[in-house]
Parts: C-alpha cells; sequence; structure tokens
C-alpha cells in the first residue's frame, strides 16, 4: 500500500518538476502538463509542431530534471533499424575477435525520435517495438530496456513530402498525441530574451526514476467512479461508426474509431491529471480534458467527412458534449 | 460511512424538497388538466356540484403527487450524483463507491469529499427550480377553462330549470300539506285525503322531473276519482237497498227536479204524518247500511235535513253522496289541480328554456322529450265535469247578433248589420263566434301569402257598458273551453283540469 505521506506529496512534487521545467521552458504549459502526464502514466507521446518549438528542448530539461539518461535520433530516410538498435560489432580482444552488442541510441530512458515520420517503416518499426515491449531484439537476442521508458516522437505537419506517415496500428501506440502551437508574442519575447543571451539558469534534477516510479504508482492507485469509468469508455465506443450508438455525424466523417488502447490512455493519464489537480479521484472533466489528446491520433476521417471540412477535434468535442454524465 | 451518509444529509433533504415541489408543480398540472376536462365534460352532461370537483381536482391532485415525492426514497449515490454536479467532480460517487475500502488513497479521498461536503451549501448550489412545463400547462389551462365561462352551458341551464322545477315542486309539496292540515276533520273522508295527500306531498319533493311530478299526480287523483266512485257507488246502493230506488235512480241521472219532487212528496206524505218518517228513515237506514263512511254521513246529513224540513239541504247532501262529492273531497281536488298546474308550467317552463337554447345533445334531447311527454301524460278521470254540470247548455252564437259568414267581401243587410272586419286571424277563443257557421277561420301559408278567409263578426252578447250574468255566460264558456282544450290537443291532465275548473264554478 502507498503511504498517504506519499499520496499527499504527489501534487508538490509534480508541482516542483513543472517549475523547473519552466526554467528552460518558456510557455507551452499545456505540452508540460500532458508531457508530464504521459510520463507519469507510463505511456509514450507523438509531438506534432513545426520545427523550432523546442520540442528538443523540452525533453532534454525533462532529463535533466529526473536526471535520466537522454538521447535523441534524428530520424532520416536512410536511418537503418541498426543504427537506432544498435547491432553487434566486431570487437578486438585479448581473445580473439568476436562479436559484441553495441547499443543503439533506443538504450536510454528517454527518448527523442525526431521527425520520426522521415524514417523508413522498417526502421519505426523497430522503434514501436522497443515503445511496446520495453525490449530490443538484435540477432535473436533480446536486450531489456529499462523503467522508466519514455519515446516521445516527433512529427513535422509541414513538409509530408518524402515522408512515411506512420501506420494507424502504430500510432496507436503512442499515449497521446500533443500538439505543440506556436508560441504567442510575449512567450516568443520571453524565448528570445532567454536563448540569445547567455543562459544562466538551467533546470535541475529534482526527481529520479525511483521518483518518477513512485508517481506512477500512486497515480494508479487513484479511485475511479464507475459513472466515470462509463463515461471514458462510452466516449470511445462512440467513436466507431459501424455501432448504433454513434452519431450521424461520426456515422458519416469517421472511417474508424478508437481502439481498446484509446480507452487504457483515458483512464490512465485522466488518473495522473486527477491527482495534478489535487484529487483523489477521477471526475468527468479529468476524462474530458484529456480525450482530445488520447484520441486525436486514433480516428481517422471518411473520404465524406474530409471532403466536408470536418475535423477530428470537432467529433471528438462533439462526443464529449453529447455522452450523458453518468 | 455514517459520516459520509450524514454530510449529505442536507443535499438529500434539499433533493425531498425540489422533487416535492416538482411533482406538486406535475401534480397541480394533472389537477388543471382535470378541471379543464370536468369542465368540457359539464358541457356535455349533467353534472351536480362541479365546482366541488373542481377544487377537489385542483387540491387533490397537488397533495398527492407531493405526498408521493416526499415518501419515496432516495439512494445515496442519487444524493452523490447530484452532489457532484455542483462542482465535487465525483468525489461523493467515488466516496461511495469506496465505503468498504481502507487503503489510504480511499481514506484520503473521503475526507477530501468530507471536507467539501461539510463547506456545501444546498441553497445556494441547489436552488429551487419549478418544472417551466407544468407552470405553463398550468397557465394554459386556467386560460382555457376562463375562456370556456364565455360560451354558455347547456347543462348549467338544464341543471338550473331542474332545480327551479324541484324548488317549484317543493313549494307545492309545502301547499299540499298545508292544504290537507285544513280540511274538515268533521267529514269521514279526511282521514283518507290527509294520508293520499300526505303521499302526493312526499312525492312532488322526490320529483325531479315533470314527468315524474304528472306521474304522482296522476296517482293521486286515480285515487281520489275512486274515493268518489266509492262513495257513489256506495251511496246508490245504500238508497236502493233502503226502498228508496227512485230516488237513487234520479240522483243518478243527475234529475234533481225528480229527486226534489220525490223527496217533496216524502214531506208532504211526512207533513200529513203517513211517509215522511219513512223517507227520513229510510235515508238513515241508507246512512247505517252504507259501508262507506263519506256515504254514511252525507245520507245521515240529508236525513236530518230532511227531518228538519230543509228540503234543499237534504237534496244537496243527497246529489253530493250521489255524485261521491264532498268538500273536503273538492278541496283536495283543488290542490291537487294547483300542483298539477304548477308542474305543467315549471316543465312548460323548462321545456321552453332547453327549446330556446336550441340543445340537440341526446341528453339534452331526452330531458326535452320527457319534459314534453310530461306534458303529454296520461290524465284520469272523463268529462264526468260535463256530465255532472248539466247547466252548460247551449250556449250562443254570434248568428243571434246578425252575423253572417260571408266571402265576397259584401257586408250582410240586416237589423244587427255586422261590422264588416277584414283581417289576419289568431285562433283565439271569441264566444261570440260559437256555432258552425261563422267559425274561427285560420291563416294558411306565411303572413300576406297563402288563402286569407274574411269574416264579418257580430256584435255577440252584451255590449261594453253592460256586465253579463256569471250563469248566463258560464255555460257558454264551458262549452267553448272543453271544445278548444280537446281542438288544441292538449295533454289529458291539461283537459281535466279545465273540466274541473269549469265544472267547480258549476257547484
Amino acid at each position: 500500500m502507498i503511504p498517504q505521506e506519499q499520496i499527499q506529496s504527489f501534487t508538490s512534487q509534480i508541482d516542483h518538476i513543472r517549475n523547473e521545467i519552466k526554467k528552460e521552458i518558456i510557455g507551452q504549459e499545456r505540452v508540460v502538463e500532458q508531457l508530464l502526464t504521459a510520463l507519469v502514466a507510463g505511456g509514450n507521446v507523438l509531438l506534432e509542431g513545426v520545427p523550432g518549438l523546442g520540442k528538443t528542448r523540452l525533453v532534454h530539461s525533462l532529463s535533466k530534471v529526473f536526471d535520466l539518461p537522454f538521447s535523441r535520433i534524428q530520424f532520416t530516410p536512410d536511418l537503418m533499424p541498426a543504427d537506432i538498435t544498435g547491432t553487434n560489432i566486431i570487437v578486438k580482444t585479448d581473445q580473439g575477435n568476436e562479436f559484441r552488442f553495441k547499443e543503439g541510441p533506443l538504450f536510454a530512458s528517454i527518448v527523442l525520435a525526431d521527425e520520426i515520420n522521415r524514417a523508413t517503416p522498417k526502421t519505426q518499426s523497430a522503434l514501436l517495438e522497443a515503445m511496446q515491449e520495453h525490449a530490443i531484439t538484435v540477432a535473436g537476442e533480446t536486450h531489456q530496456l529499462g523503467d522508466p521508458y519514455f519515446v516521445l516522437a516527433t512529427q513535422n505537419p509541414m513538409e509530408q513530402e518524402g515522408t512515411y506517415p506512420l501506420p494507424e496500428a502504430q500510432l496507436d501506440r503512442f499515449m497521446l498525441k500533443i500538439l505543440v502551437d506556436f508560441p504567442s508574442l510575449s512567450e516568443l519575447s520571453e524565448i528570445v530574451g532567454l536563448t540569445t543571451t547567455t543562459q544562466t539558469v538551467h533546470a535541475q534534477k529534482v526527481a529520479d526514476a525511483s521518483t518518477l516510479m513512485t508517481l506512477r504508482g500512486v497515480a494508479m492507485d487513484v479511485p475511479i467512479a464507475d459513472a466515470v469509468k462509463n463515461y471514458a469508455l462510452n466516449v470511445v465506443l462512440h467513436t466507431h461508426p459501424e455501432l448504433e450508438i454513434s452519431s450521424d455525424r461520426v456515422k458519416r466523417s469517421v472511417r474508424y474509431g478508437a481502439s481498446p488502447r484509446a480507452a487504457q490512455a483515458l483512464i490512465c493519464t485522466s488518473r495522473v491529471r486527477a491527482l495534478m489537480q489535487g484529487r483523489y479521484n477521477v471526475a468527468f472533466e479529468d476524462i474530458q480534458a484529456v480525450a482530445p489528446a488520447c484520441l486525436r491520433h486514433r480516428i481517422a476521417l471518411s473520404f465524406e467527412g474530409m471532403a466536408q471540412g470536418d475535423t477530428v477535434e470537432s467529433i471528438i468535442d462533439d462526443i464529449l458534449s453529447t455522452i450523458p454524465r453518468g | 460511512m455514517i459520516q459520509l451518509v450524514h454530510a449529505l444529509k442536507p443535499i438529500r433533504k434539499r433533493m425531498r424538497a425540489q422533487r416535492a415541489l416538482s411533482w406538486i408543480m406535475i401534480g397541480l398540472l394533472a389537477g388543471a388538466i382535470i378541471v379543464l376536462l370536468l369542465r368540457g365534460a359539464s358541457f356535455m352532461w349533467e353534472f351536480p356540484n362541479v365546482t366541488t370537483w373542481y377544487f377537489v381536482a385542483i387540491i387533490s391532485a397537488p397533495l398527492l403527487f407531493g405526498g408521493i415525492a416526499w415518501l419515496l426514497p432516495i439512494s445515496d449515490m442519487s444524493v452523490a450524483r447530484l452532489a457532484d454536479s455542483c462542482g465535487l467532480h465525483a468525489r461523493a460517487q467515488t466516496a461511495l463507491m469506496l465505503k468498504s475500502s481502507d487503503t489510504p488513497m480511499a481514506d484520503l479521498q473521503r475526507q477530501d469529499t468530507l471536507e467539501c461536503l461539510n463547506g456545501f451549501n444546498p441553497k445556494a448550489m441547489l436552488p429551487f427550480q419549478v418544472p417551466r412545463f407544468s407552470v405553463i400547462g398550468v397557465l394554459v389551462c386556467a386560460l382555457c377553462f376562463s375562456a370556456s365561462f364565455l360560451i354558455a352551458n347547456p347543462q348549467m341551464q338544464i341543471m338550473h330549470a331542474k332545480t327551479e322545477f324541484q324548488t317549484e315542486m317543493k313549494k307545492q309539496a309545502d301547499l299540499v300539506e298545508e292544504g290537507a292540515t285544513k280540511l274538515d276533520d268533521a267529514q269521514a273522508q279526511t282521514q283518507d285525503l290527509r294520508k293520499l295527500l300526505g303521499d302526493l306531498a312526499h312525492e312532488l319533493r322526490q320529483s325531479t322531473e315533470p314527468k315524474t311530478a304528472l306521474s304522482a299526480l296522476d296517482d293521486a287523483e286515480r285515487e281520489m276519482d275512486q274515493i268518489k266512485k266509492n262513495t257513489s257507488k256506495d251511496t246508490l246502493k245504500a238508497l236502493k237497498d233502503a226502498g228508496l230506488s227512485e230516488l237513487a235512480q234520479a240522483l243518478e241521472a243527475g234529475d234533481s227536479e225528480k229527486a226534489k219532487q220525490l223527496l217533496n212528496q216524502g214531506t208532504e206524505q211526512a207533513n200529513s204524518a203517513q211517509s215522511s218518517q219513512s223517507t227520513s228513515s229510510q235515508l238513515s237506514k241508507a246512512a247505517q247500511s252504507a259501508s262507506d263512511p263519506s256515504a254514511s254521513q252525507q245520507l245521515s246529513d240529508a236525513a236530518q235535513a230532511l227531518s228538519s224540513g230543509n228540503l234543499q239541504n237534504a237534496l244537496e247532501s243527497l246529489q253530493n253522496a250521489a255524485l261521491g262529492q264532498s268538500n273536503a273531497l273538492a278541496q283536495a281536488s283543488a290542490l291537487s289541480a294547483m300542483a298539477r298546474s304548477a308542474a305543467a308550467q315549471a316543465g312548460a317552463k323548462q321545456a321552453a328554456t332547453l327549446n330556446l337554447n336550441g340543445l340537440s345533445i341526446s341528453g339534452l334531447a331526452s330531458m326535452s322529450a320527457a319534459g314534453n311527454s310530461a306534458g303529454s301524460g296520461s290524465g284520469s278521470g272523463s268529462s264526468s265535469g260535463m256530465e255532472s254540470g248539466g247547466g252548460a247548455g247551449l250556449g250562443s252564437t254570434n248568428k243571434d247578433g246578425g252575423y253572417t259568414a260571408s266571402t265576397n267581401g259584401t257586408a250582410p243587410l240586416g237589423s244587427n248589420a255586422p261590422k264588416m272586419k277584414v283581417s289576419e286571424y289568431e285562433s283565439i277563443y271569441d264566444p261570440t263566434r260559437l256555432g258552425t257557421e261563422g267559425e274561427i277561420t285560420n291563416e294558411r301559408g306565411q303572413i300576406g301569402e297563402g288563402e286569407i278567409s274574411e269574416a264579418t263578426i257580430g256584435s255577440g252578447l252584451g255590449s261594453i257598458d253592460e256586465s253579463v250574468p256569471y250563469n248566463e255566460v258560464l255555460p257558454e264558456y264551458y262549452e267553448s273551453a272543453v271544445e278548444a282544450v280537446q281542438n288544441a290537443n292538449l295533454p289529458g291532465y291539461a283537459q281535466n283540469w279545465v273540466d274541473r275548473y269549469f265544472s267547480s264554478l258549476t257547484e
């Protein structure tokens, strides 16, 4: 059983971490919060935003705060799976030549996979195996990845030429898809002020892997009322056009709906959010807050939906507002 | 858990009160709809005390609904749900779910919930709300109800007419009872007549429509006729048994002259001490043998009058006995006739009210039919009044005054040249125009169209400055009245009433 003190200190610890990250990241509070949510919930994140918004810096700050091994992989079309997983190399030893496994950049606790859609599907799948299994298999040998293991993949919403969009099955493995917006004028001013001078303030370590695991343990213990759980599950079910309960709009505009992983993501992330809000139970508002990030990459629009200019975001909003609570 | 339930108590109370309020409003709407339906029904059917039912509906429905709402149990989860909807963020529901859990997380969650519930102000967070649809519904019903008063309610008119009839009948019943107490106690028939009139008064009080009242009156008059017949029959039998067959025959034939003669004979013989004692004693014997008390009394009166030499009184007593008449019976008949007249008038008024409103609903039609059919109810009796009142005579016609029917518009010549009168006539009784000629002419068709008969009218009997003796015009009026009611196809009881009226005038 998790002691009460640990539970009660959750919010303060999260606030501490958040404040530390703020030292290096200006604005993007929603992104930071969602990122931390996913990290505590034990999921992976797909970040989408134009270049130069500080995605790499954010992940880097995160790794500093938790003092976790961090690696960044810039995905390119010529990147091979072995480039990221590692490979066996011949090493000269006293006994002669032998193969030794050289770990690739995936062997870290926090991995930033930049522009994942630029890599070939083969390389993408190598990353996704690591995400899902927390293990890498090379030449028949499985190498376990430690806990916590957090993959943050990025995508550029522009420059889609020459890219390999992630297939739906693989998109589904990301717990959240976070949209990074362009900063406001004031935020931009601060960013420029921070980054064009000799930076004197850096994020410091305030937590570690065990702290993160503890936080995760606390979060997963947060109770959720049946009515709230049913609400979350109904949200997922209502995204499916083949079901009777879905609305006419979903039937018309959606090609396929969210998988059961979406339901898992909703529950896990809403638990973390509830604690972040200082509550010891999940509320309907938590589900509504995390639903867009959990669902937007799991719902595909039909041709009719696209032709009519419908968007996944508006469909999700529609679903959230129409399902009755309890 | 107990703490949690206790903390939810104010919310539960508020919820119960809100539910009761909502249900009361729904009950009010239901009551208003029932009132509106009752109002509609009151247009179709008779609905006594409908106002009471309005009040019953409008008061009992909200009370019933409110009572049920108050008494129905409210689950803890419903209360929790309501509390959570006011900004508790599913705390209450989760706490209820964890009621049996004792993990640190569950304890913290419960504490957090209790803190929030303690700071929860139900009055501020849950203001009373009245269901809008019920308010609008009640207002609409009230509007329709008010508007319905702009339409005349035919049933109210029927009931009003019925009430008026009942009031009149009660009044008549009182008069009949009062009249019954004033009957001559000395008369033998009085006891029976009082009972009869008492029963009649009771029936009149119970009657709600003319049919019933007139039926009761018919029964009473039948009984009175029976009493009269019994007395008459017994008198004649007693006389015959006492050896006064000739006298009995004369009385039966209505030959008062012969009866007087026979009595006179008897008196003369008595004076000569030969047979008057025997006539008087014969009458006494007849009085003793008569089984009918009234016959016996009147025969005894006749015997006494004869023995004291009062021939006229003796004759009158004998005539009354032969007819079965008595003062008490005449009074009772008059009371009955008065009540019948009032019943007929009240019934006619009721029917007129219905016809005036053009009522054609079946219930109303049957009511008006009942009113009409009551007017044509059976009447007992016959033209006995006419027979007994033989002084009706032939009467006179305007022929005596020189009337000649004319259709060519020329006035006939003669000592009493009639005045020329060309007009459109109504069917009215005119004693100067009796007889086969110079009958009342009727116009046919619409006024101004069709045939118009012309007739000249004689001066008739008497003149404007003079008065005609009552005895001379009575028979004429009597005959004309009987003829008129027969021609007018009036119901039997009306004809009898006219007959009796004039017959009583001839006595």
